[in-house]
C-alpha cells in the first residue's frame, strides 16, 4: 500500500510541475509528513472544512504537496466547503492533481464543480465533460449520473438521449449515493420515452426503487401517482398521505445537493 | 438526574460520569444469579405525541407516541426489567414541534411536550438525531437543558440553565469547533437496579451498570449547514466508538448500548458516511445497537431493502455482524424490543447470546385495527395540543378575493399568483443577501395548479375571501416541497413553457364536433408565470413543442440567451416531470425552507391580499383562433360566475358531465 502511494506521490509531483498556481502550496524541502490512514485524512478534511481549522488545512496541504492523492482530493473538498473564491480556485488545482493521480472520486468532484460553477470558478461544461467521461469509464457511479445529465442536455457535448439512458442505467446499478437519483432519471426516461421506448411499468418500478432509497422527487412522483391514479397505480388516499409524509421528512436531509 | 453540560475527556470527567455507581453499599451479587431485561427503543418520533394530523385537524390512529406507550406498558409487564431508550429525531417534524420552536418559542423553564410525555414514560436515556439540529444550536441547547460552548453563542457562564428532559442524552461524534470537545456528553454509565433470581430461586434486587453512547449522521454538516458551518465538526462513528466504548467498559459498564441514528451501509467505510452502523457493529464491546433514521423496520424477515440484505445482516433474527440490532420505524408506529438473558458470573454480568431476542412490534394489530392510546399522554400535553390547533386555525392574513383553481387551466391566476409572488420575493431577498453574483439577473417564479379536478368537482383549490389560516396555506400549496431557484436562459424558459403547454390537446380549428382541451398531462406540471414582466400566448392549434408564441419580457421579445433566475420547487428543479434542462444541473439555491412556509411568511408580511395586486396578473392567454366546433373542458359544477369574474370567455355546455363527480362540461371561446 505504502509503495503504491509513494509511486503515486512521485507521479503527482512530476505532473504538478506542469500545472500553474501550485508552487505556493508545494512543500519542497520540508520533511515528508507522517503517513496517515485514509480515515485520518478524511477526518482532517472535516476539521479543515466545516471546522475551519487552519492548522488542519495546512497539514493537508503538506500531505497533498507530497503527492498524497487522497489528501489532494480531501483538501479540494475542504476548500470547496469553505467556499471562498480564492480557495475554490485552489481546490480546482488540487482536484486536478488528484484526478491525474487516478483518483476517480476527485475527477468526479472536479467535473461536477466545473459543471456547476462556484464563486471564483466559472461554469465550464467543455472542460467538465472529458473529466467526467474518464471517471465514468472508470466505473464511478456519481460520474455516470452526471454523464447522463450532460448527454441528456448537451452540456459540453452533443445531446445524445440514448447514451444518457445508458449512463443513467449504469449509475443506477452502482453502489453509490447517486444511484437513487439515477434511478429517478431513468424512470423519467421510461415514462416519457426519452432515449428508450416509453414503458410506464418500467418507470413505476424504477420510481419505487428510487423512492425506497429516499429520493424526494421519486417519492413525490409516487405521491402524485397515488393521488391521481397514474403510472398504473390505483388511487389511494392513504398511500398518497403516506408518501407525502415521507417526502416531508426526507426533504430535511436530501441525499444529494442537487 | 445530574447533567453534564460540557464533557471534557479525561479521568476527572470519567470519574464524575460513574461516581454514582461506586458506593461501598453495593449489594453482593451471588454468582449464577440470572435476570432478563427488555431494551425498548423508540425512534424518529418527530414530535408525534398524539395520533393527530394537525393539517387535517383530525385523529390518525396509524401513528403517535400515545399508542407506542401502550406497547411499552405491555413490554414492561412481560419483562421484569426494562430500559427505555429513544434514538432521536424527536423534537422536530410536526406542527406541534414547529409551534413550540418557532411560533410560540418555549420558555427556558418549560419542557417540550414531547419530552414531557417521555419523562412521564420513564425513559432511561436518549440519542440525538439529525433533525434535532433543524432549529439551530441555541434552541437545541435550551430544550435539552444543555449549554453549548460553540461560536455564535454566549460564553457558557452567560447561558441559562434551562429545563430539559429528565433522562440523559448522549452524542459521541459531534464536536464543537471552539472547544474541540463533544457537544453533548458522549456517553453515560449508570446503575440500574434490576430484579433477578439467585441460583436457589430467590428474587433479589441487584445493580447492573448500563452504558449508553450516541451517534448521529456526520452529514448533518451539509443538511444544517446554515446553523452548523464553522461551529461543529463531526468524527466518524467508528472512531468515536473506538475511543469511548473502552472508557465505558473501564467505568464498569456491564452492558453497552449504542444509540445510533442511522441505518446500514457496507460501502467502503468513511468517517463522513451517513449510515455507518454496519461498521459500528464491528467495534468490540457493543452489546446492542438501537438504530433509526431510515424510517424502516428491523428485524423484518421479508424486507427487500438493500440495507437489510447485506452480508452479516440477519434480517430475521435482528443481528448485524452478530450484534443484536433494532430499528423501530417512525412516528411511534413501532417499538423495538431486544430481550437479554443476563447471568452474573461472580465478577460481572454476562449476556447469554443464545437467548437474545429482537423484535420490532407495531401499533397496528393483525386485523388492521390499532392498539388503544394510553390516555395519560393526551392529558399531559393538552395545553400544547390545543394551542397548536389554535395556531393552525389562526388567521395569518386576509384576502378580498376567492383564491381557486377551478379555471387555472384556462387562465385564472387567483390561486397561483400569490404563490409566485411569495417565491419570487424570497429568492430575490436571498440573492441580495447571500448570492450577490446573481444580483444582476431578473427573478421570476413559476407554480402550477396542484389541484385541478383529477378527483372530481371537489378536487380543486378553493380558499374563500376573508381570513386566511395556516391550513388554508396548505390548500394553496398542497405538497411539502422545498423552494429551489434555477438559473436559466430565455431559451430554457421557452422550452419550460412548451413542456407545460402539453397540458392541452392539439385543437383542430376546422372540426365541428366537440374537442376536449385538457390532455392527460397532469395539472401539477402546468407551470405558469403570473407576472406583469413576462407574457406569452399558447397556441393550442399547434403540435406540442411549438405552441408558445409572443413570448416577451418587459414588453420586448424574450432573448434566447438572456439569463434569469426562476423560483420553483425541488421536484421541478431536480427533474420532476422531465422538463428539458431541469435536472439539478441548473439549481443555484436549494433552500431548506418549504414553499408553503415561504407562502405563509409572505401572507403574514403582506397581511391584506387584494385581487388587483395578488390574484389577477395573467402572464399567458390562448392565442386567438376561430374553431368551428366547441372546445370543452371539465371543472366543478356551478362555478361559471368565477370564470366570468376572471374575464374568461367561458360558457356552460352541460351542467353534469355524467361522471357523478360534481363536474360540469364548460366551453371556452378561443376567438376572443
Amino acid at each position: 500500500m505504502r509503495r503504491r502511494l509513494m509511486h503515486k506521490a512521485t507521479l503527482g509531483i512530476s505532473l504538478a510541475v506542469c500545472l500553474t498556481g501550485l508552487v505556493g502550496w508545494m512543500t519542497v524541502g520540508k520533511p515528508a509528513a507522517a503517513p496517515r490512514t485514509p480515515a485520518e485524512i478524511i477526518q482532517m478534511g472535516v476539521e479543515a472544512g466545516a471546522g475551519r481549522d487552519a492548522d488542519k488545512l495546512d497539514a493537508l496541504r503538506a500531505l497533498a504537496g507530497n503527492g498524497n492523492t487522497l489528501a489532494q482530493r480531501t483538501l479540494g473538498q475542504a476548500l470547496l466547503v469553505r467556499n471562498e473564491p480564492h480557495g475554490n480556485r485552489e481546490a480546482i488545482d488540487w482536484l486536478q492533481r488528484a484526478a491525474l493521480g487516478k483518483d476517480v472520486e476527485a475527477a468526479t468532484l472536479l467535473g461536477r464543480t466545473l459543471m456547476q460553477g462556484v464563486p471564483g470558478v466559472a461554469r465550464d461544461d467543455k472542460r467538465a465533460f472529458p473529466v467526467m467521461l474518464s471517471a465514468g469509464r472508470a466505473g464511478h457511479g456519481a460520474a455516470a449520473y452526471y454523464l447522463g445529465v450532460m448527454l441528456k442536455n448537451g452540456y459540453g457535448t452533443q445531446v445524445d438521449a440514448l447514451a444518457a439512458v445508458r449512463w443513467f442505467d449504469f449509475a443506477a446499478k452502482q453502489h453509490s449515493p447517486y444511484a437513487p437519483a439515477a434511478m429517478f432519471m431513468l424512470a423519467n426516461a421510461h415514462r416519457y420515452g426519452e432515449g428508450v421506448k416509453a414503458n410506464e411499468g418500467n418507470a413505476r418500478i424504477l420510481y419505487l426503487m428510487s423512492a425506497r432509497m429516499g429520493y424526494p422527487a421519486a417519492i413525490q412522483t409516487l405521491a402524485m401517482a397515488y393521488q391521481n391514479g397514474e403510472l398504473g397505480l390505483e388511487r389511494s388516499e392513504a398511500a398518497y398521505q403516506r408518501e407525502l409524509a415521507e417526502m416531508n421528512h426526507v426533504l430535511k436531509h436530501p441525499q444529494l445537493a442537487l | 438526574m445530574q447533567k453534564i453540560v460540557r464533557f471534557t475527556a479525561g479521568a476527572a470527567a470519567l470519574g464524575l460520569l460513574v461516581a454514582c455507581s461506586h458506593g461501598d453499599d453495593e449489594p453482593q451479587i451471588q454468582a449464577g444469579t440470572k435476570a432478563s431485561m427488555g431494551v425498548l427503543e423508540t425512534t424518529d418520533l418527530h414530535t408525534n405525541v398524539l395520533s393527530y394530523d394537525y393539517f387535517k385537524l383530525a385523529e390518525d390512529k396509524s401513528f403517535g407516541f400515545e399508542r407506542t406507550l401502550t406497547l411499552i406498558n405491555a413490554a414492561r409487564k412481560e419483562f421484569p426489567n426494562t430500559l427505555l431508550i429513544d434514538n432521536g429525531d424527536t423534537i422536530q417534524g410536526s406542527a406541534l414541534a414547529d409551534y413550540q420552536a418557532l411560533i410560540s418559542p418555549l420558555a427556558c423553564d418549560q419542557t417540550l411536550a414531547m419530552y414531557k410525555a417521555m419523562n412521564a414514560a420513564g425513559y432511561d436515556g436518549g440519542g440525538i438525531g439529525n433533525h434535532e439540529f433543524n432549529y439551530g444550536l441555541p434552541y437545541l441547547a435550551q430544550v435539552t437543558g444543555n449549554k453549548f460552548d460553540v461560536a455564535g453563542m454566549p460564553e457558557l457562564s452567560a447561558q441559562k440553565n434551562c429545563a430539559g428532559p429528565k433522562f440523559p442524552q448522549v452524542l459521541a461524534n459531534i464536536y464543537s469547533v471552539k472547544s474541540k470537545a463533544p457537544l453533548f456528553q458522549p456517553y453515560k454509565v449508570f446503575t440500574k437496579t434490576i430484579t433477578a433470581t439467585t441460583p436457589d430461586g430467590k428474587e433479589v434486587k441487584v445493580p447492573v451498570k448500563v452504558g449508553i453512547i450516541g451517534f448521529t449522521p456526520p452529514t448533518i454538516l451539509n443538511w444544517d449547514k446554515r446553523w452548523l458551518d464553522g461551529k461543529l465538526y463531526t468524527v466518524g462513528i467508528k472512531e468515536a466508538a473506538e475511543k469511548f466504548v473502552p472508557e465505558m467498559r473501564a467505568a464498569g459498564a456491564d452492558i453497552v448500548i449504542a444509540i445510533s441514528h442511522g441505518g446500514l451501509d457496507n460501502s467502503t467505510y468513511s468517517p463522513t458516511m451517513e449510515n455507518g452502523n454496519y461498521y459500528l457493529s464491528q467495534v468490540p464491546g457493543i452489546d446492542a445497537m438501537l438504530i433509526g433514521h431510515s424510517h424502516q423496520t428491523f428485524p423484518d424477515a421479508n424486507s427487500t431493502l438493500p440495507q437489510f440484505n447485506l452480508p452479516g445482516v440477519d434480517k430475521a433474527k435482528g443481528t448485524v455482524n452478530g450484534v443484536p440490532t433494532v430499528m423501530a420505524n417512525f412516528w411511534g408506529k413501532h417499538l423495538g424490543v431486544i430481550g437479554f438473558s443476563l447471568s452474573y458470573d461472580g465478577k460481572k454480568w454476562v449476556i447469554d447470546k443464545s437467548k437474545t431476542t429482537v423484535q420490532a412490534r407495531g401499533i397496528q394489530n393483525a386485523d388492521k385495527t390499532f392498539v388503544a392510546a394510553d390516555t395519560s399522554v393526551a392529558s399531559l400535553i393538552d395545553t400544547e395540543h390545543k394551542a397548536t390547533i389554535n395556531y393552525v386555525k389562526t388567521p395569518i392574513g386576509s384576502a378580498d378575493f376567492r383564491m381557486s383553481s377551478y379555471f387555472a387551466d384556462i387562465g385564472d391566476a387567483s390561486a397561483i399568483q400569490i404563490v409566485n409572488q411569495a417565491q419570487a420575493d424570497y429568492v430575490a431577498n436571498y440573492i441580495k443577501t447571500s448570492l450577490p453574483q446573481y444580483a444582476g439577473l431578473p427573478v421570476l417564479s413559476v407554480s402550477a395548479p396542484f389541484k385541478s379536478g383529477f378527483g372530481g368537482g371537489n378536487d380543486f383549490t378553493d380558499v374563500a375571501a376573508g381570513n386566511i389560516a395556516i391550513n388554508n396555506a396548505a390548500d394553496l400549496y398542497l405538497y411539502p416541497n422545498t423552494l429551489y431557484a434555477v438559473k436559466v436562459s430565455g431559451g430554457d424558459i421557452k422550452n419550460w413553457l412548451e413542456t407545460a403547454a402539453k397540458r392541452f390537446n392539439q385543437i383542430d380549428p376546422a372540426k365541428t364536433t366537440e374537442q376536449a382541451l385538457i390532455s392527460n398531462f397532469p395539472g401539477y406540471n402546468f407551470d405558469m408565470f403570473t407576472s406583469k414582466d413576462i407574457s406569452y400566448e399558447i397556441d393550442v392549434t399547434q403540435p406540442q413543442g411549438s405552441r408558445i408564441t409572443n413570448l416577451k419580457y418587459k414588453g420586448a421579445a424574450l432573448s434566447a440567451t438572456q439569463e434569469f433566475v426562476v423560483a420553483t420547487n425541488n421536484y421541478r428543479a431536480s427533474g420532476g416531470g422531465s422538463f428539458p434542462g431541469l435536472d439539478g444541473s441548473k439549481t443555484i439555491f436549494a433552500s431548506p425552507d418549504a414553499n408553503r412556509d415561504v407562502l405563509i411568511q409572505y401572507i403574514k408580511t403582506v397581511k391584506s391580499l387584494t385581487g388587483a395586486a395578488n390574484g389577477s396578473d395573467r402572464s399567458w392567454r390562448f392565442a386567438k383562433v376561430s374553431v368551428q366546433g366547441p372546445v370543452t373542458f371539465k371543472s366543478s359544477a356551478g362555478k361559471l360566475p368565477l370564470a366570468q369574474a376572471a374575464g374568461l370567455n367561458v360558457s356552460v355546455l352541460r351542467d353534469d358531465d355524467g361522471s357523478g363527480k360534481n363536474l360540469s362540461v364548460y366551453a371556452i371561446d378561443l376567438s376572443k
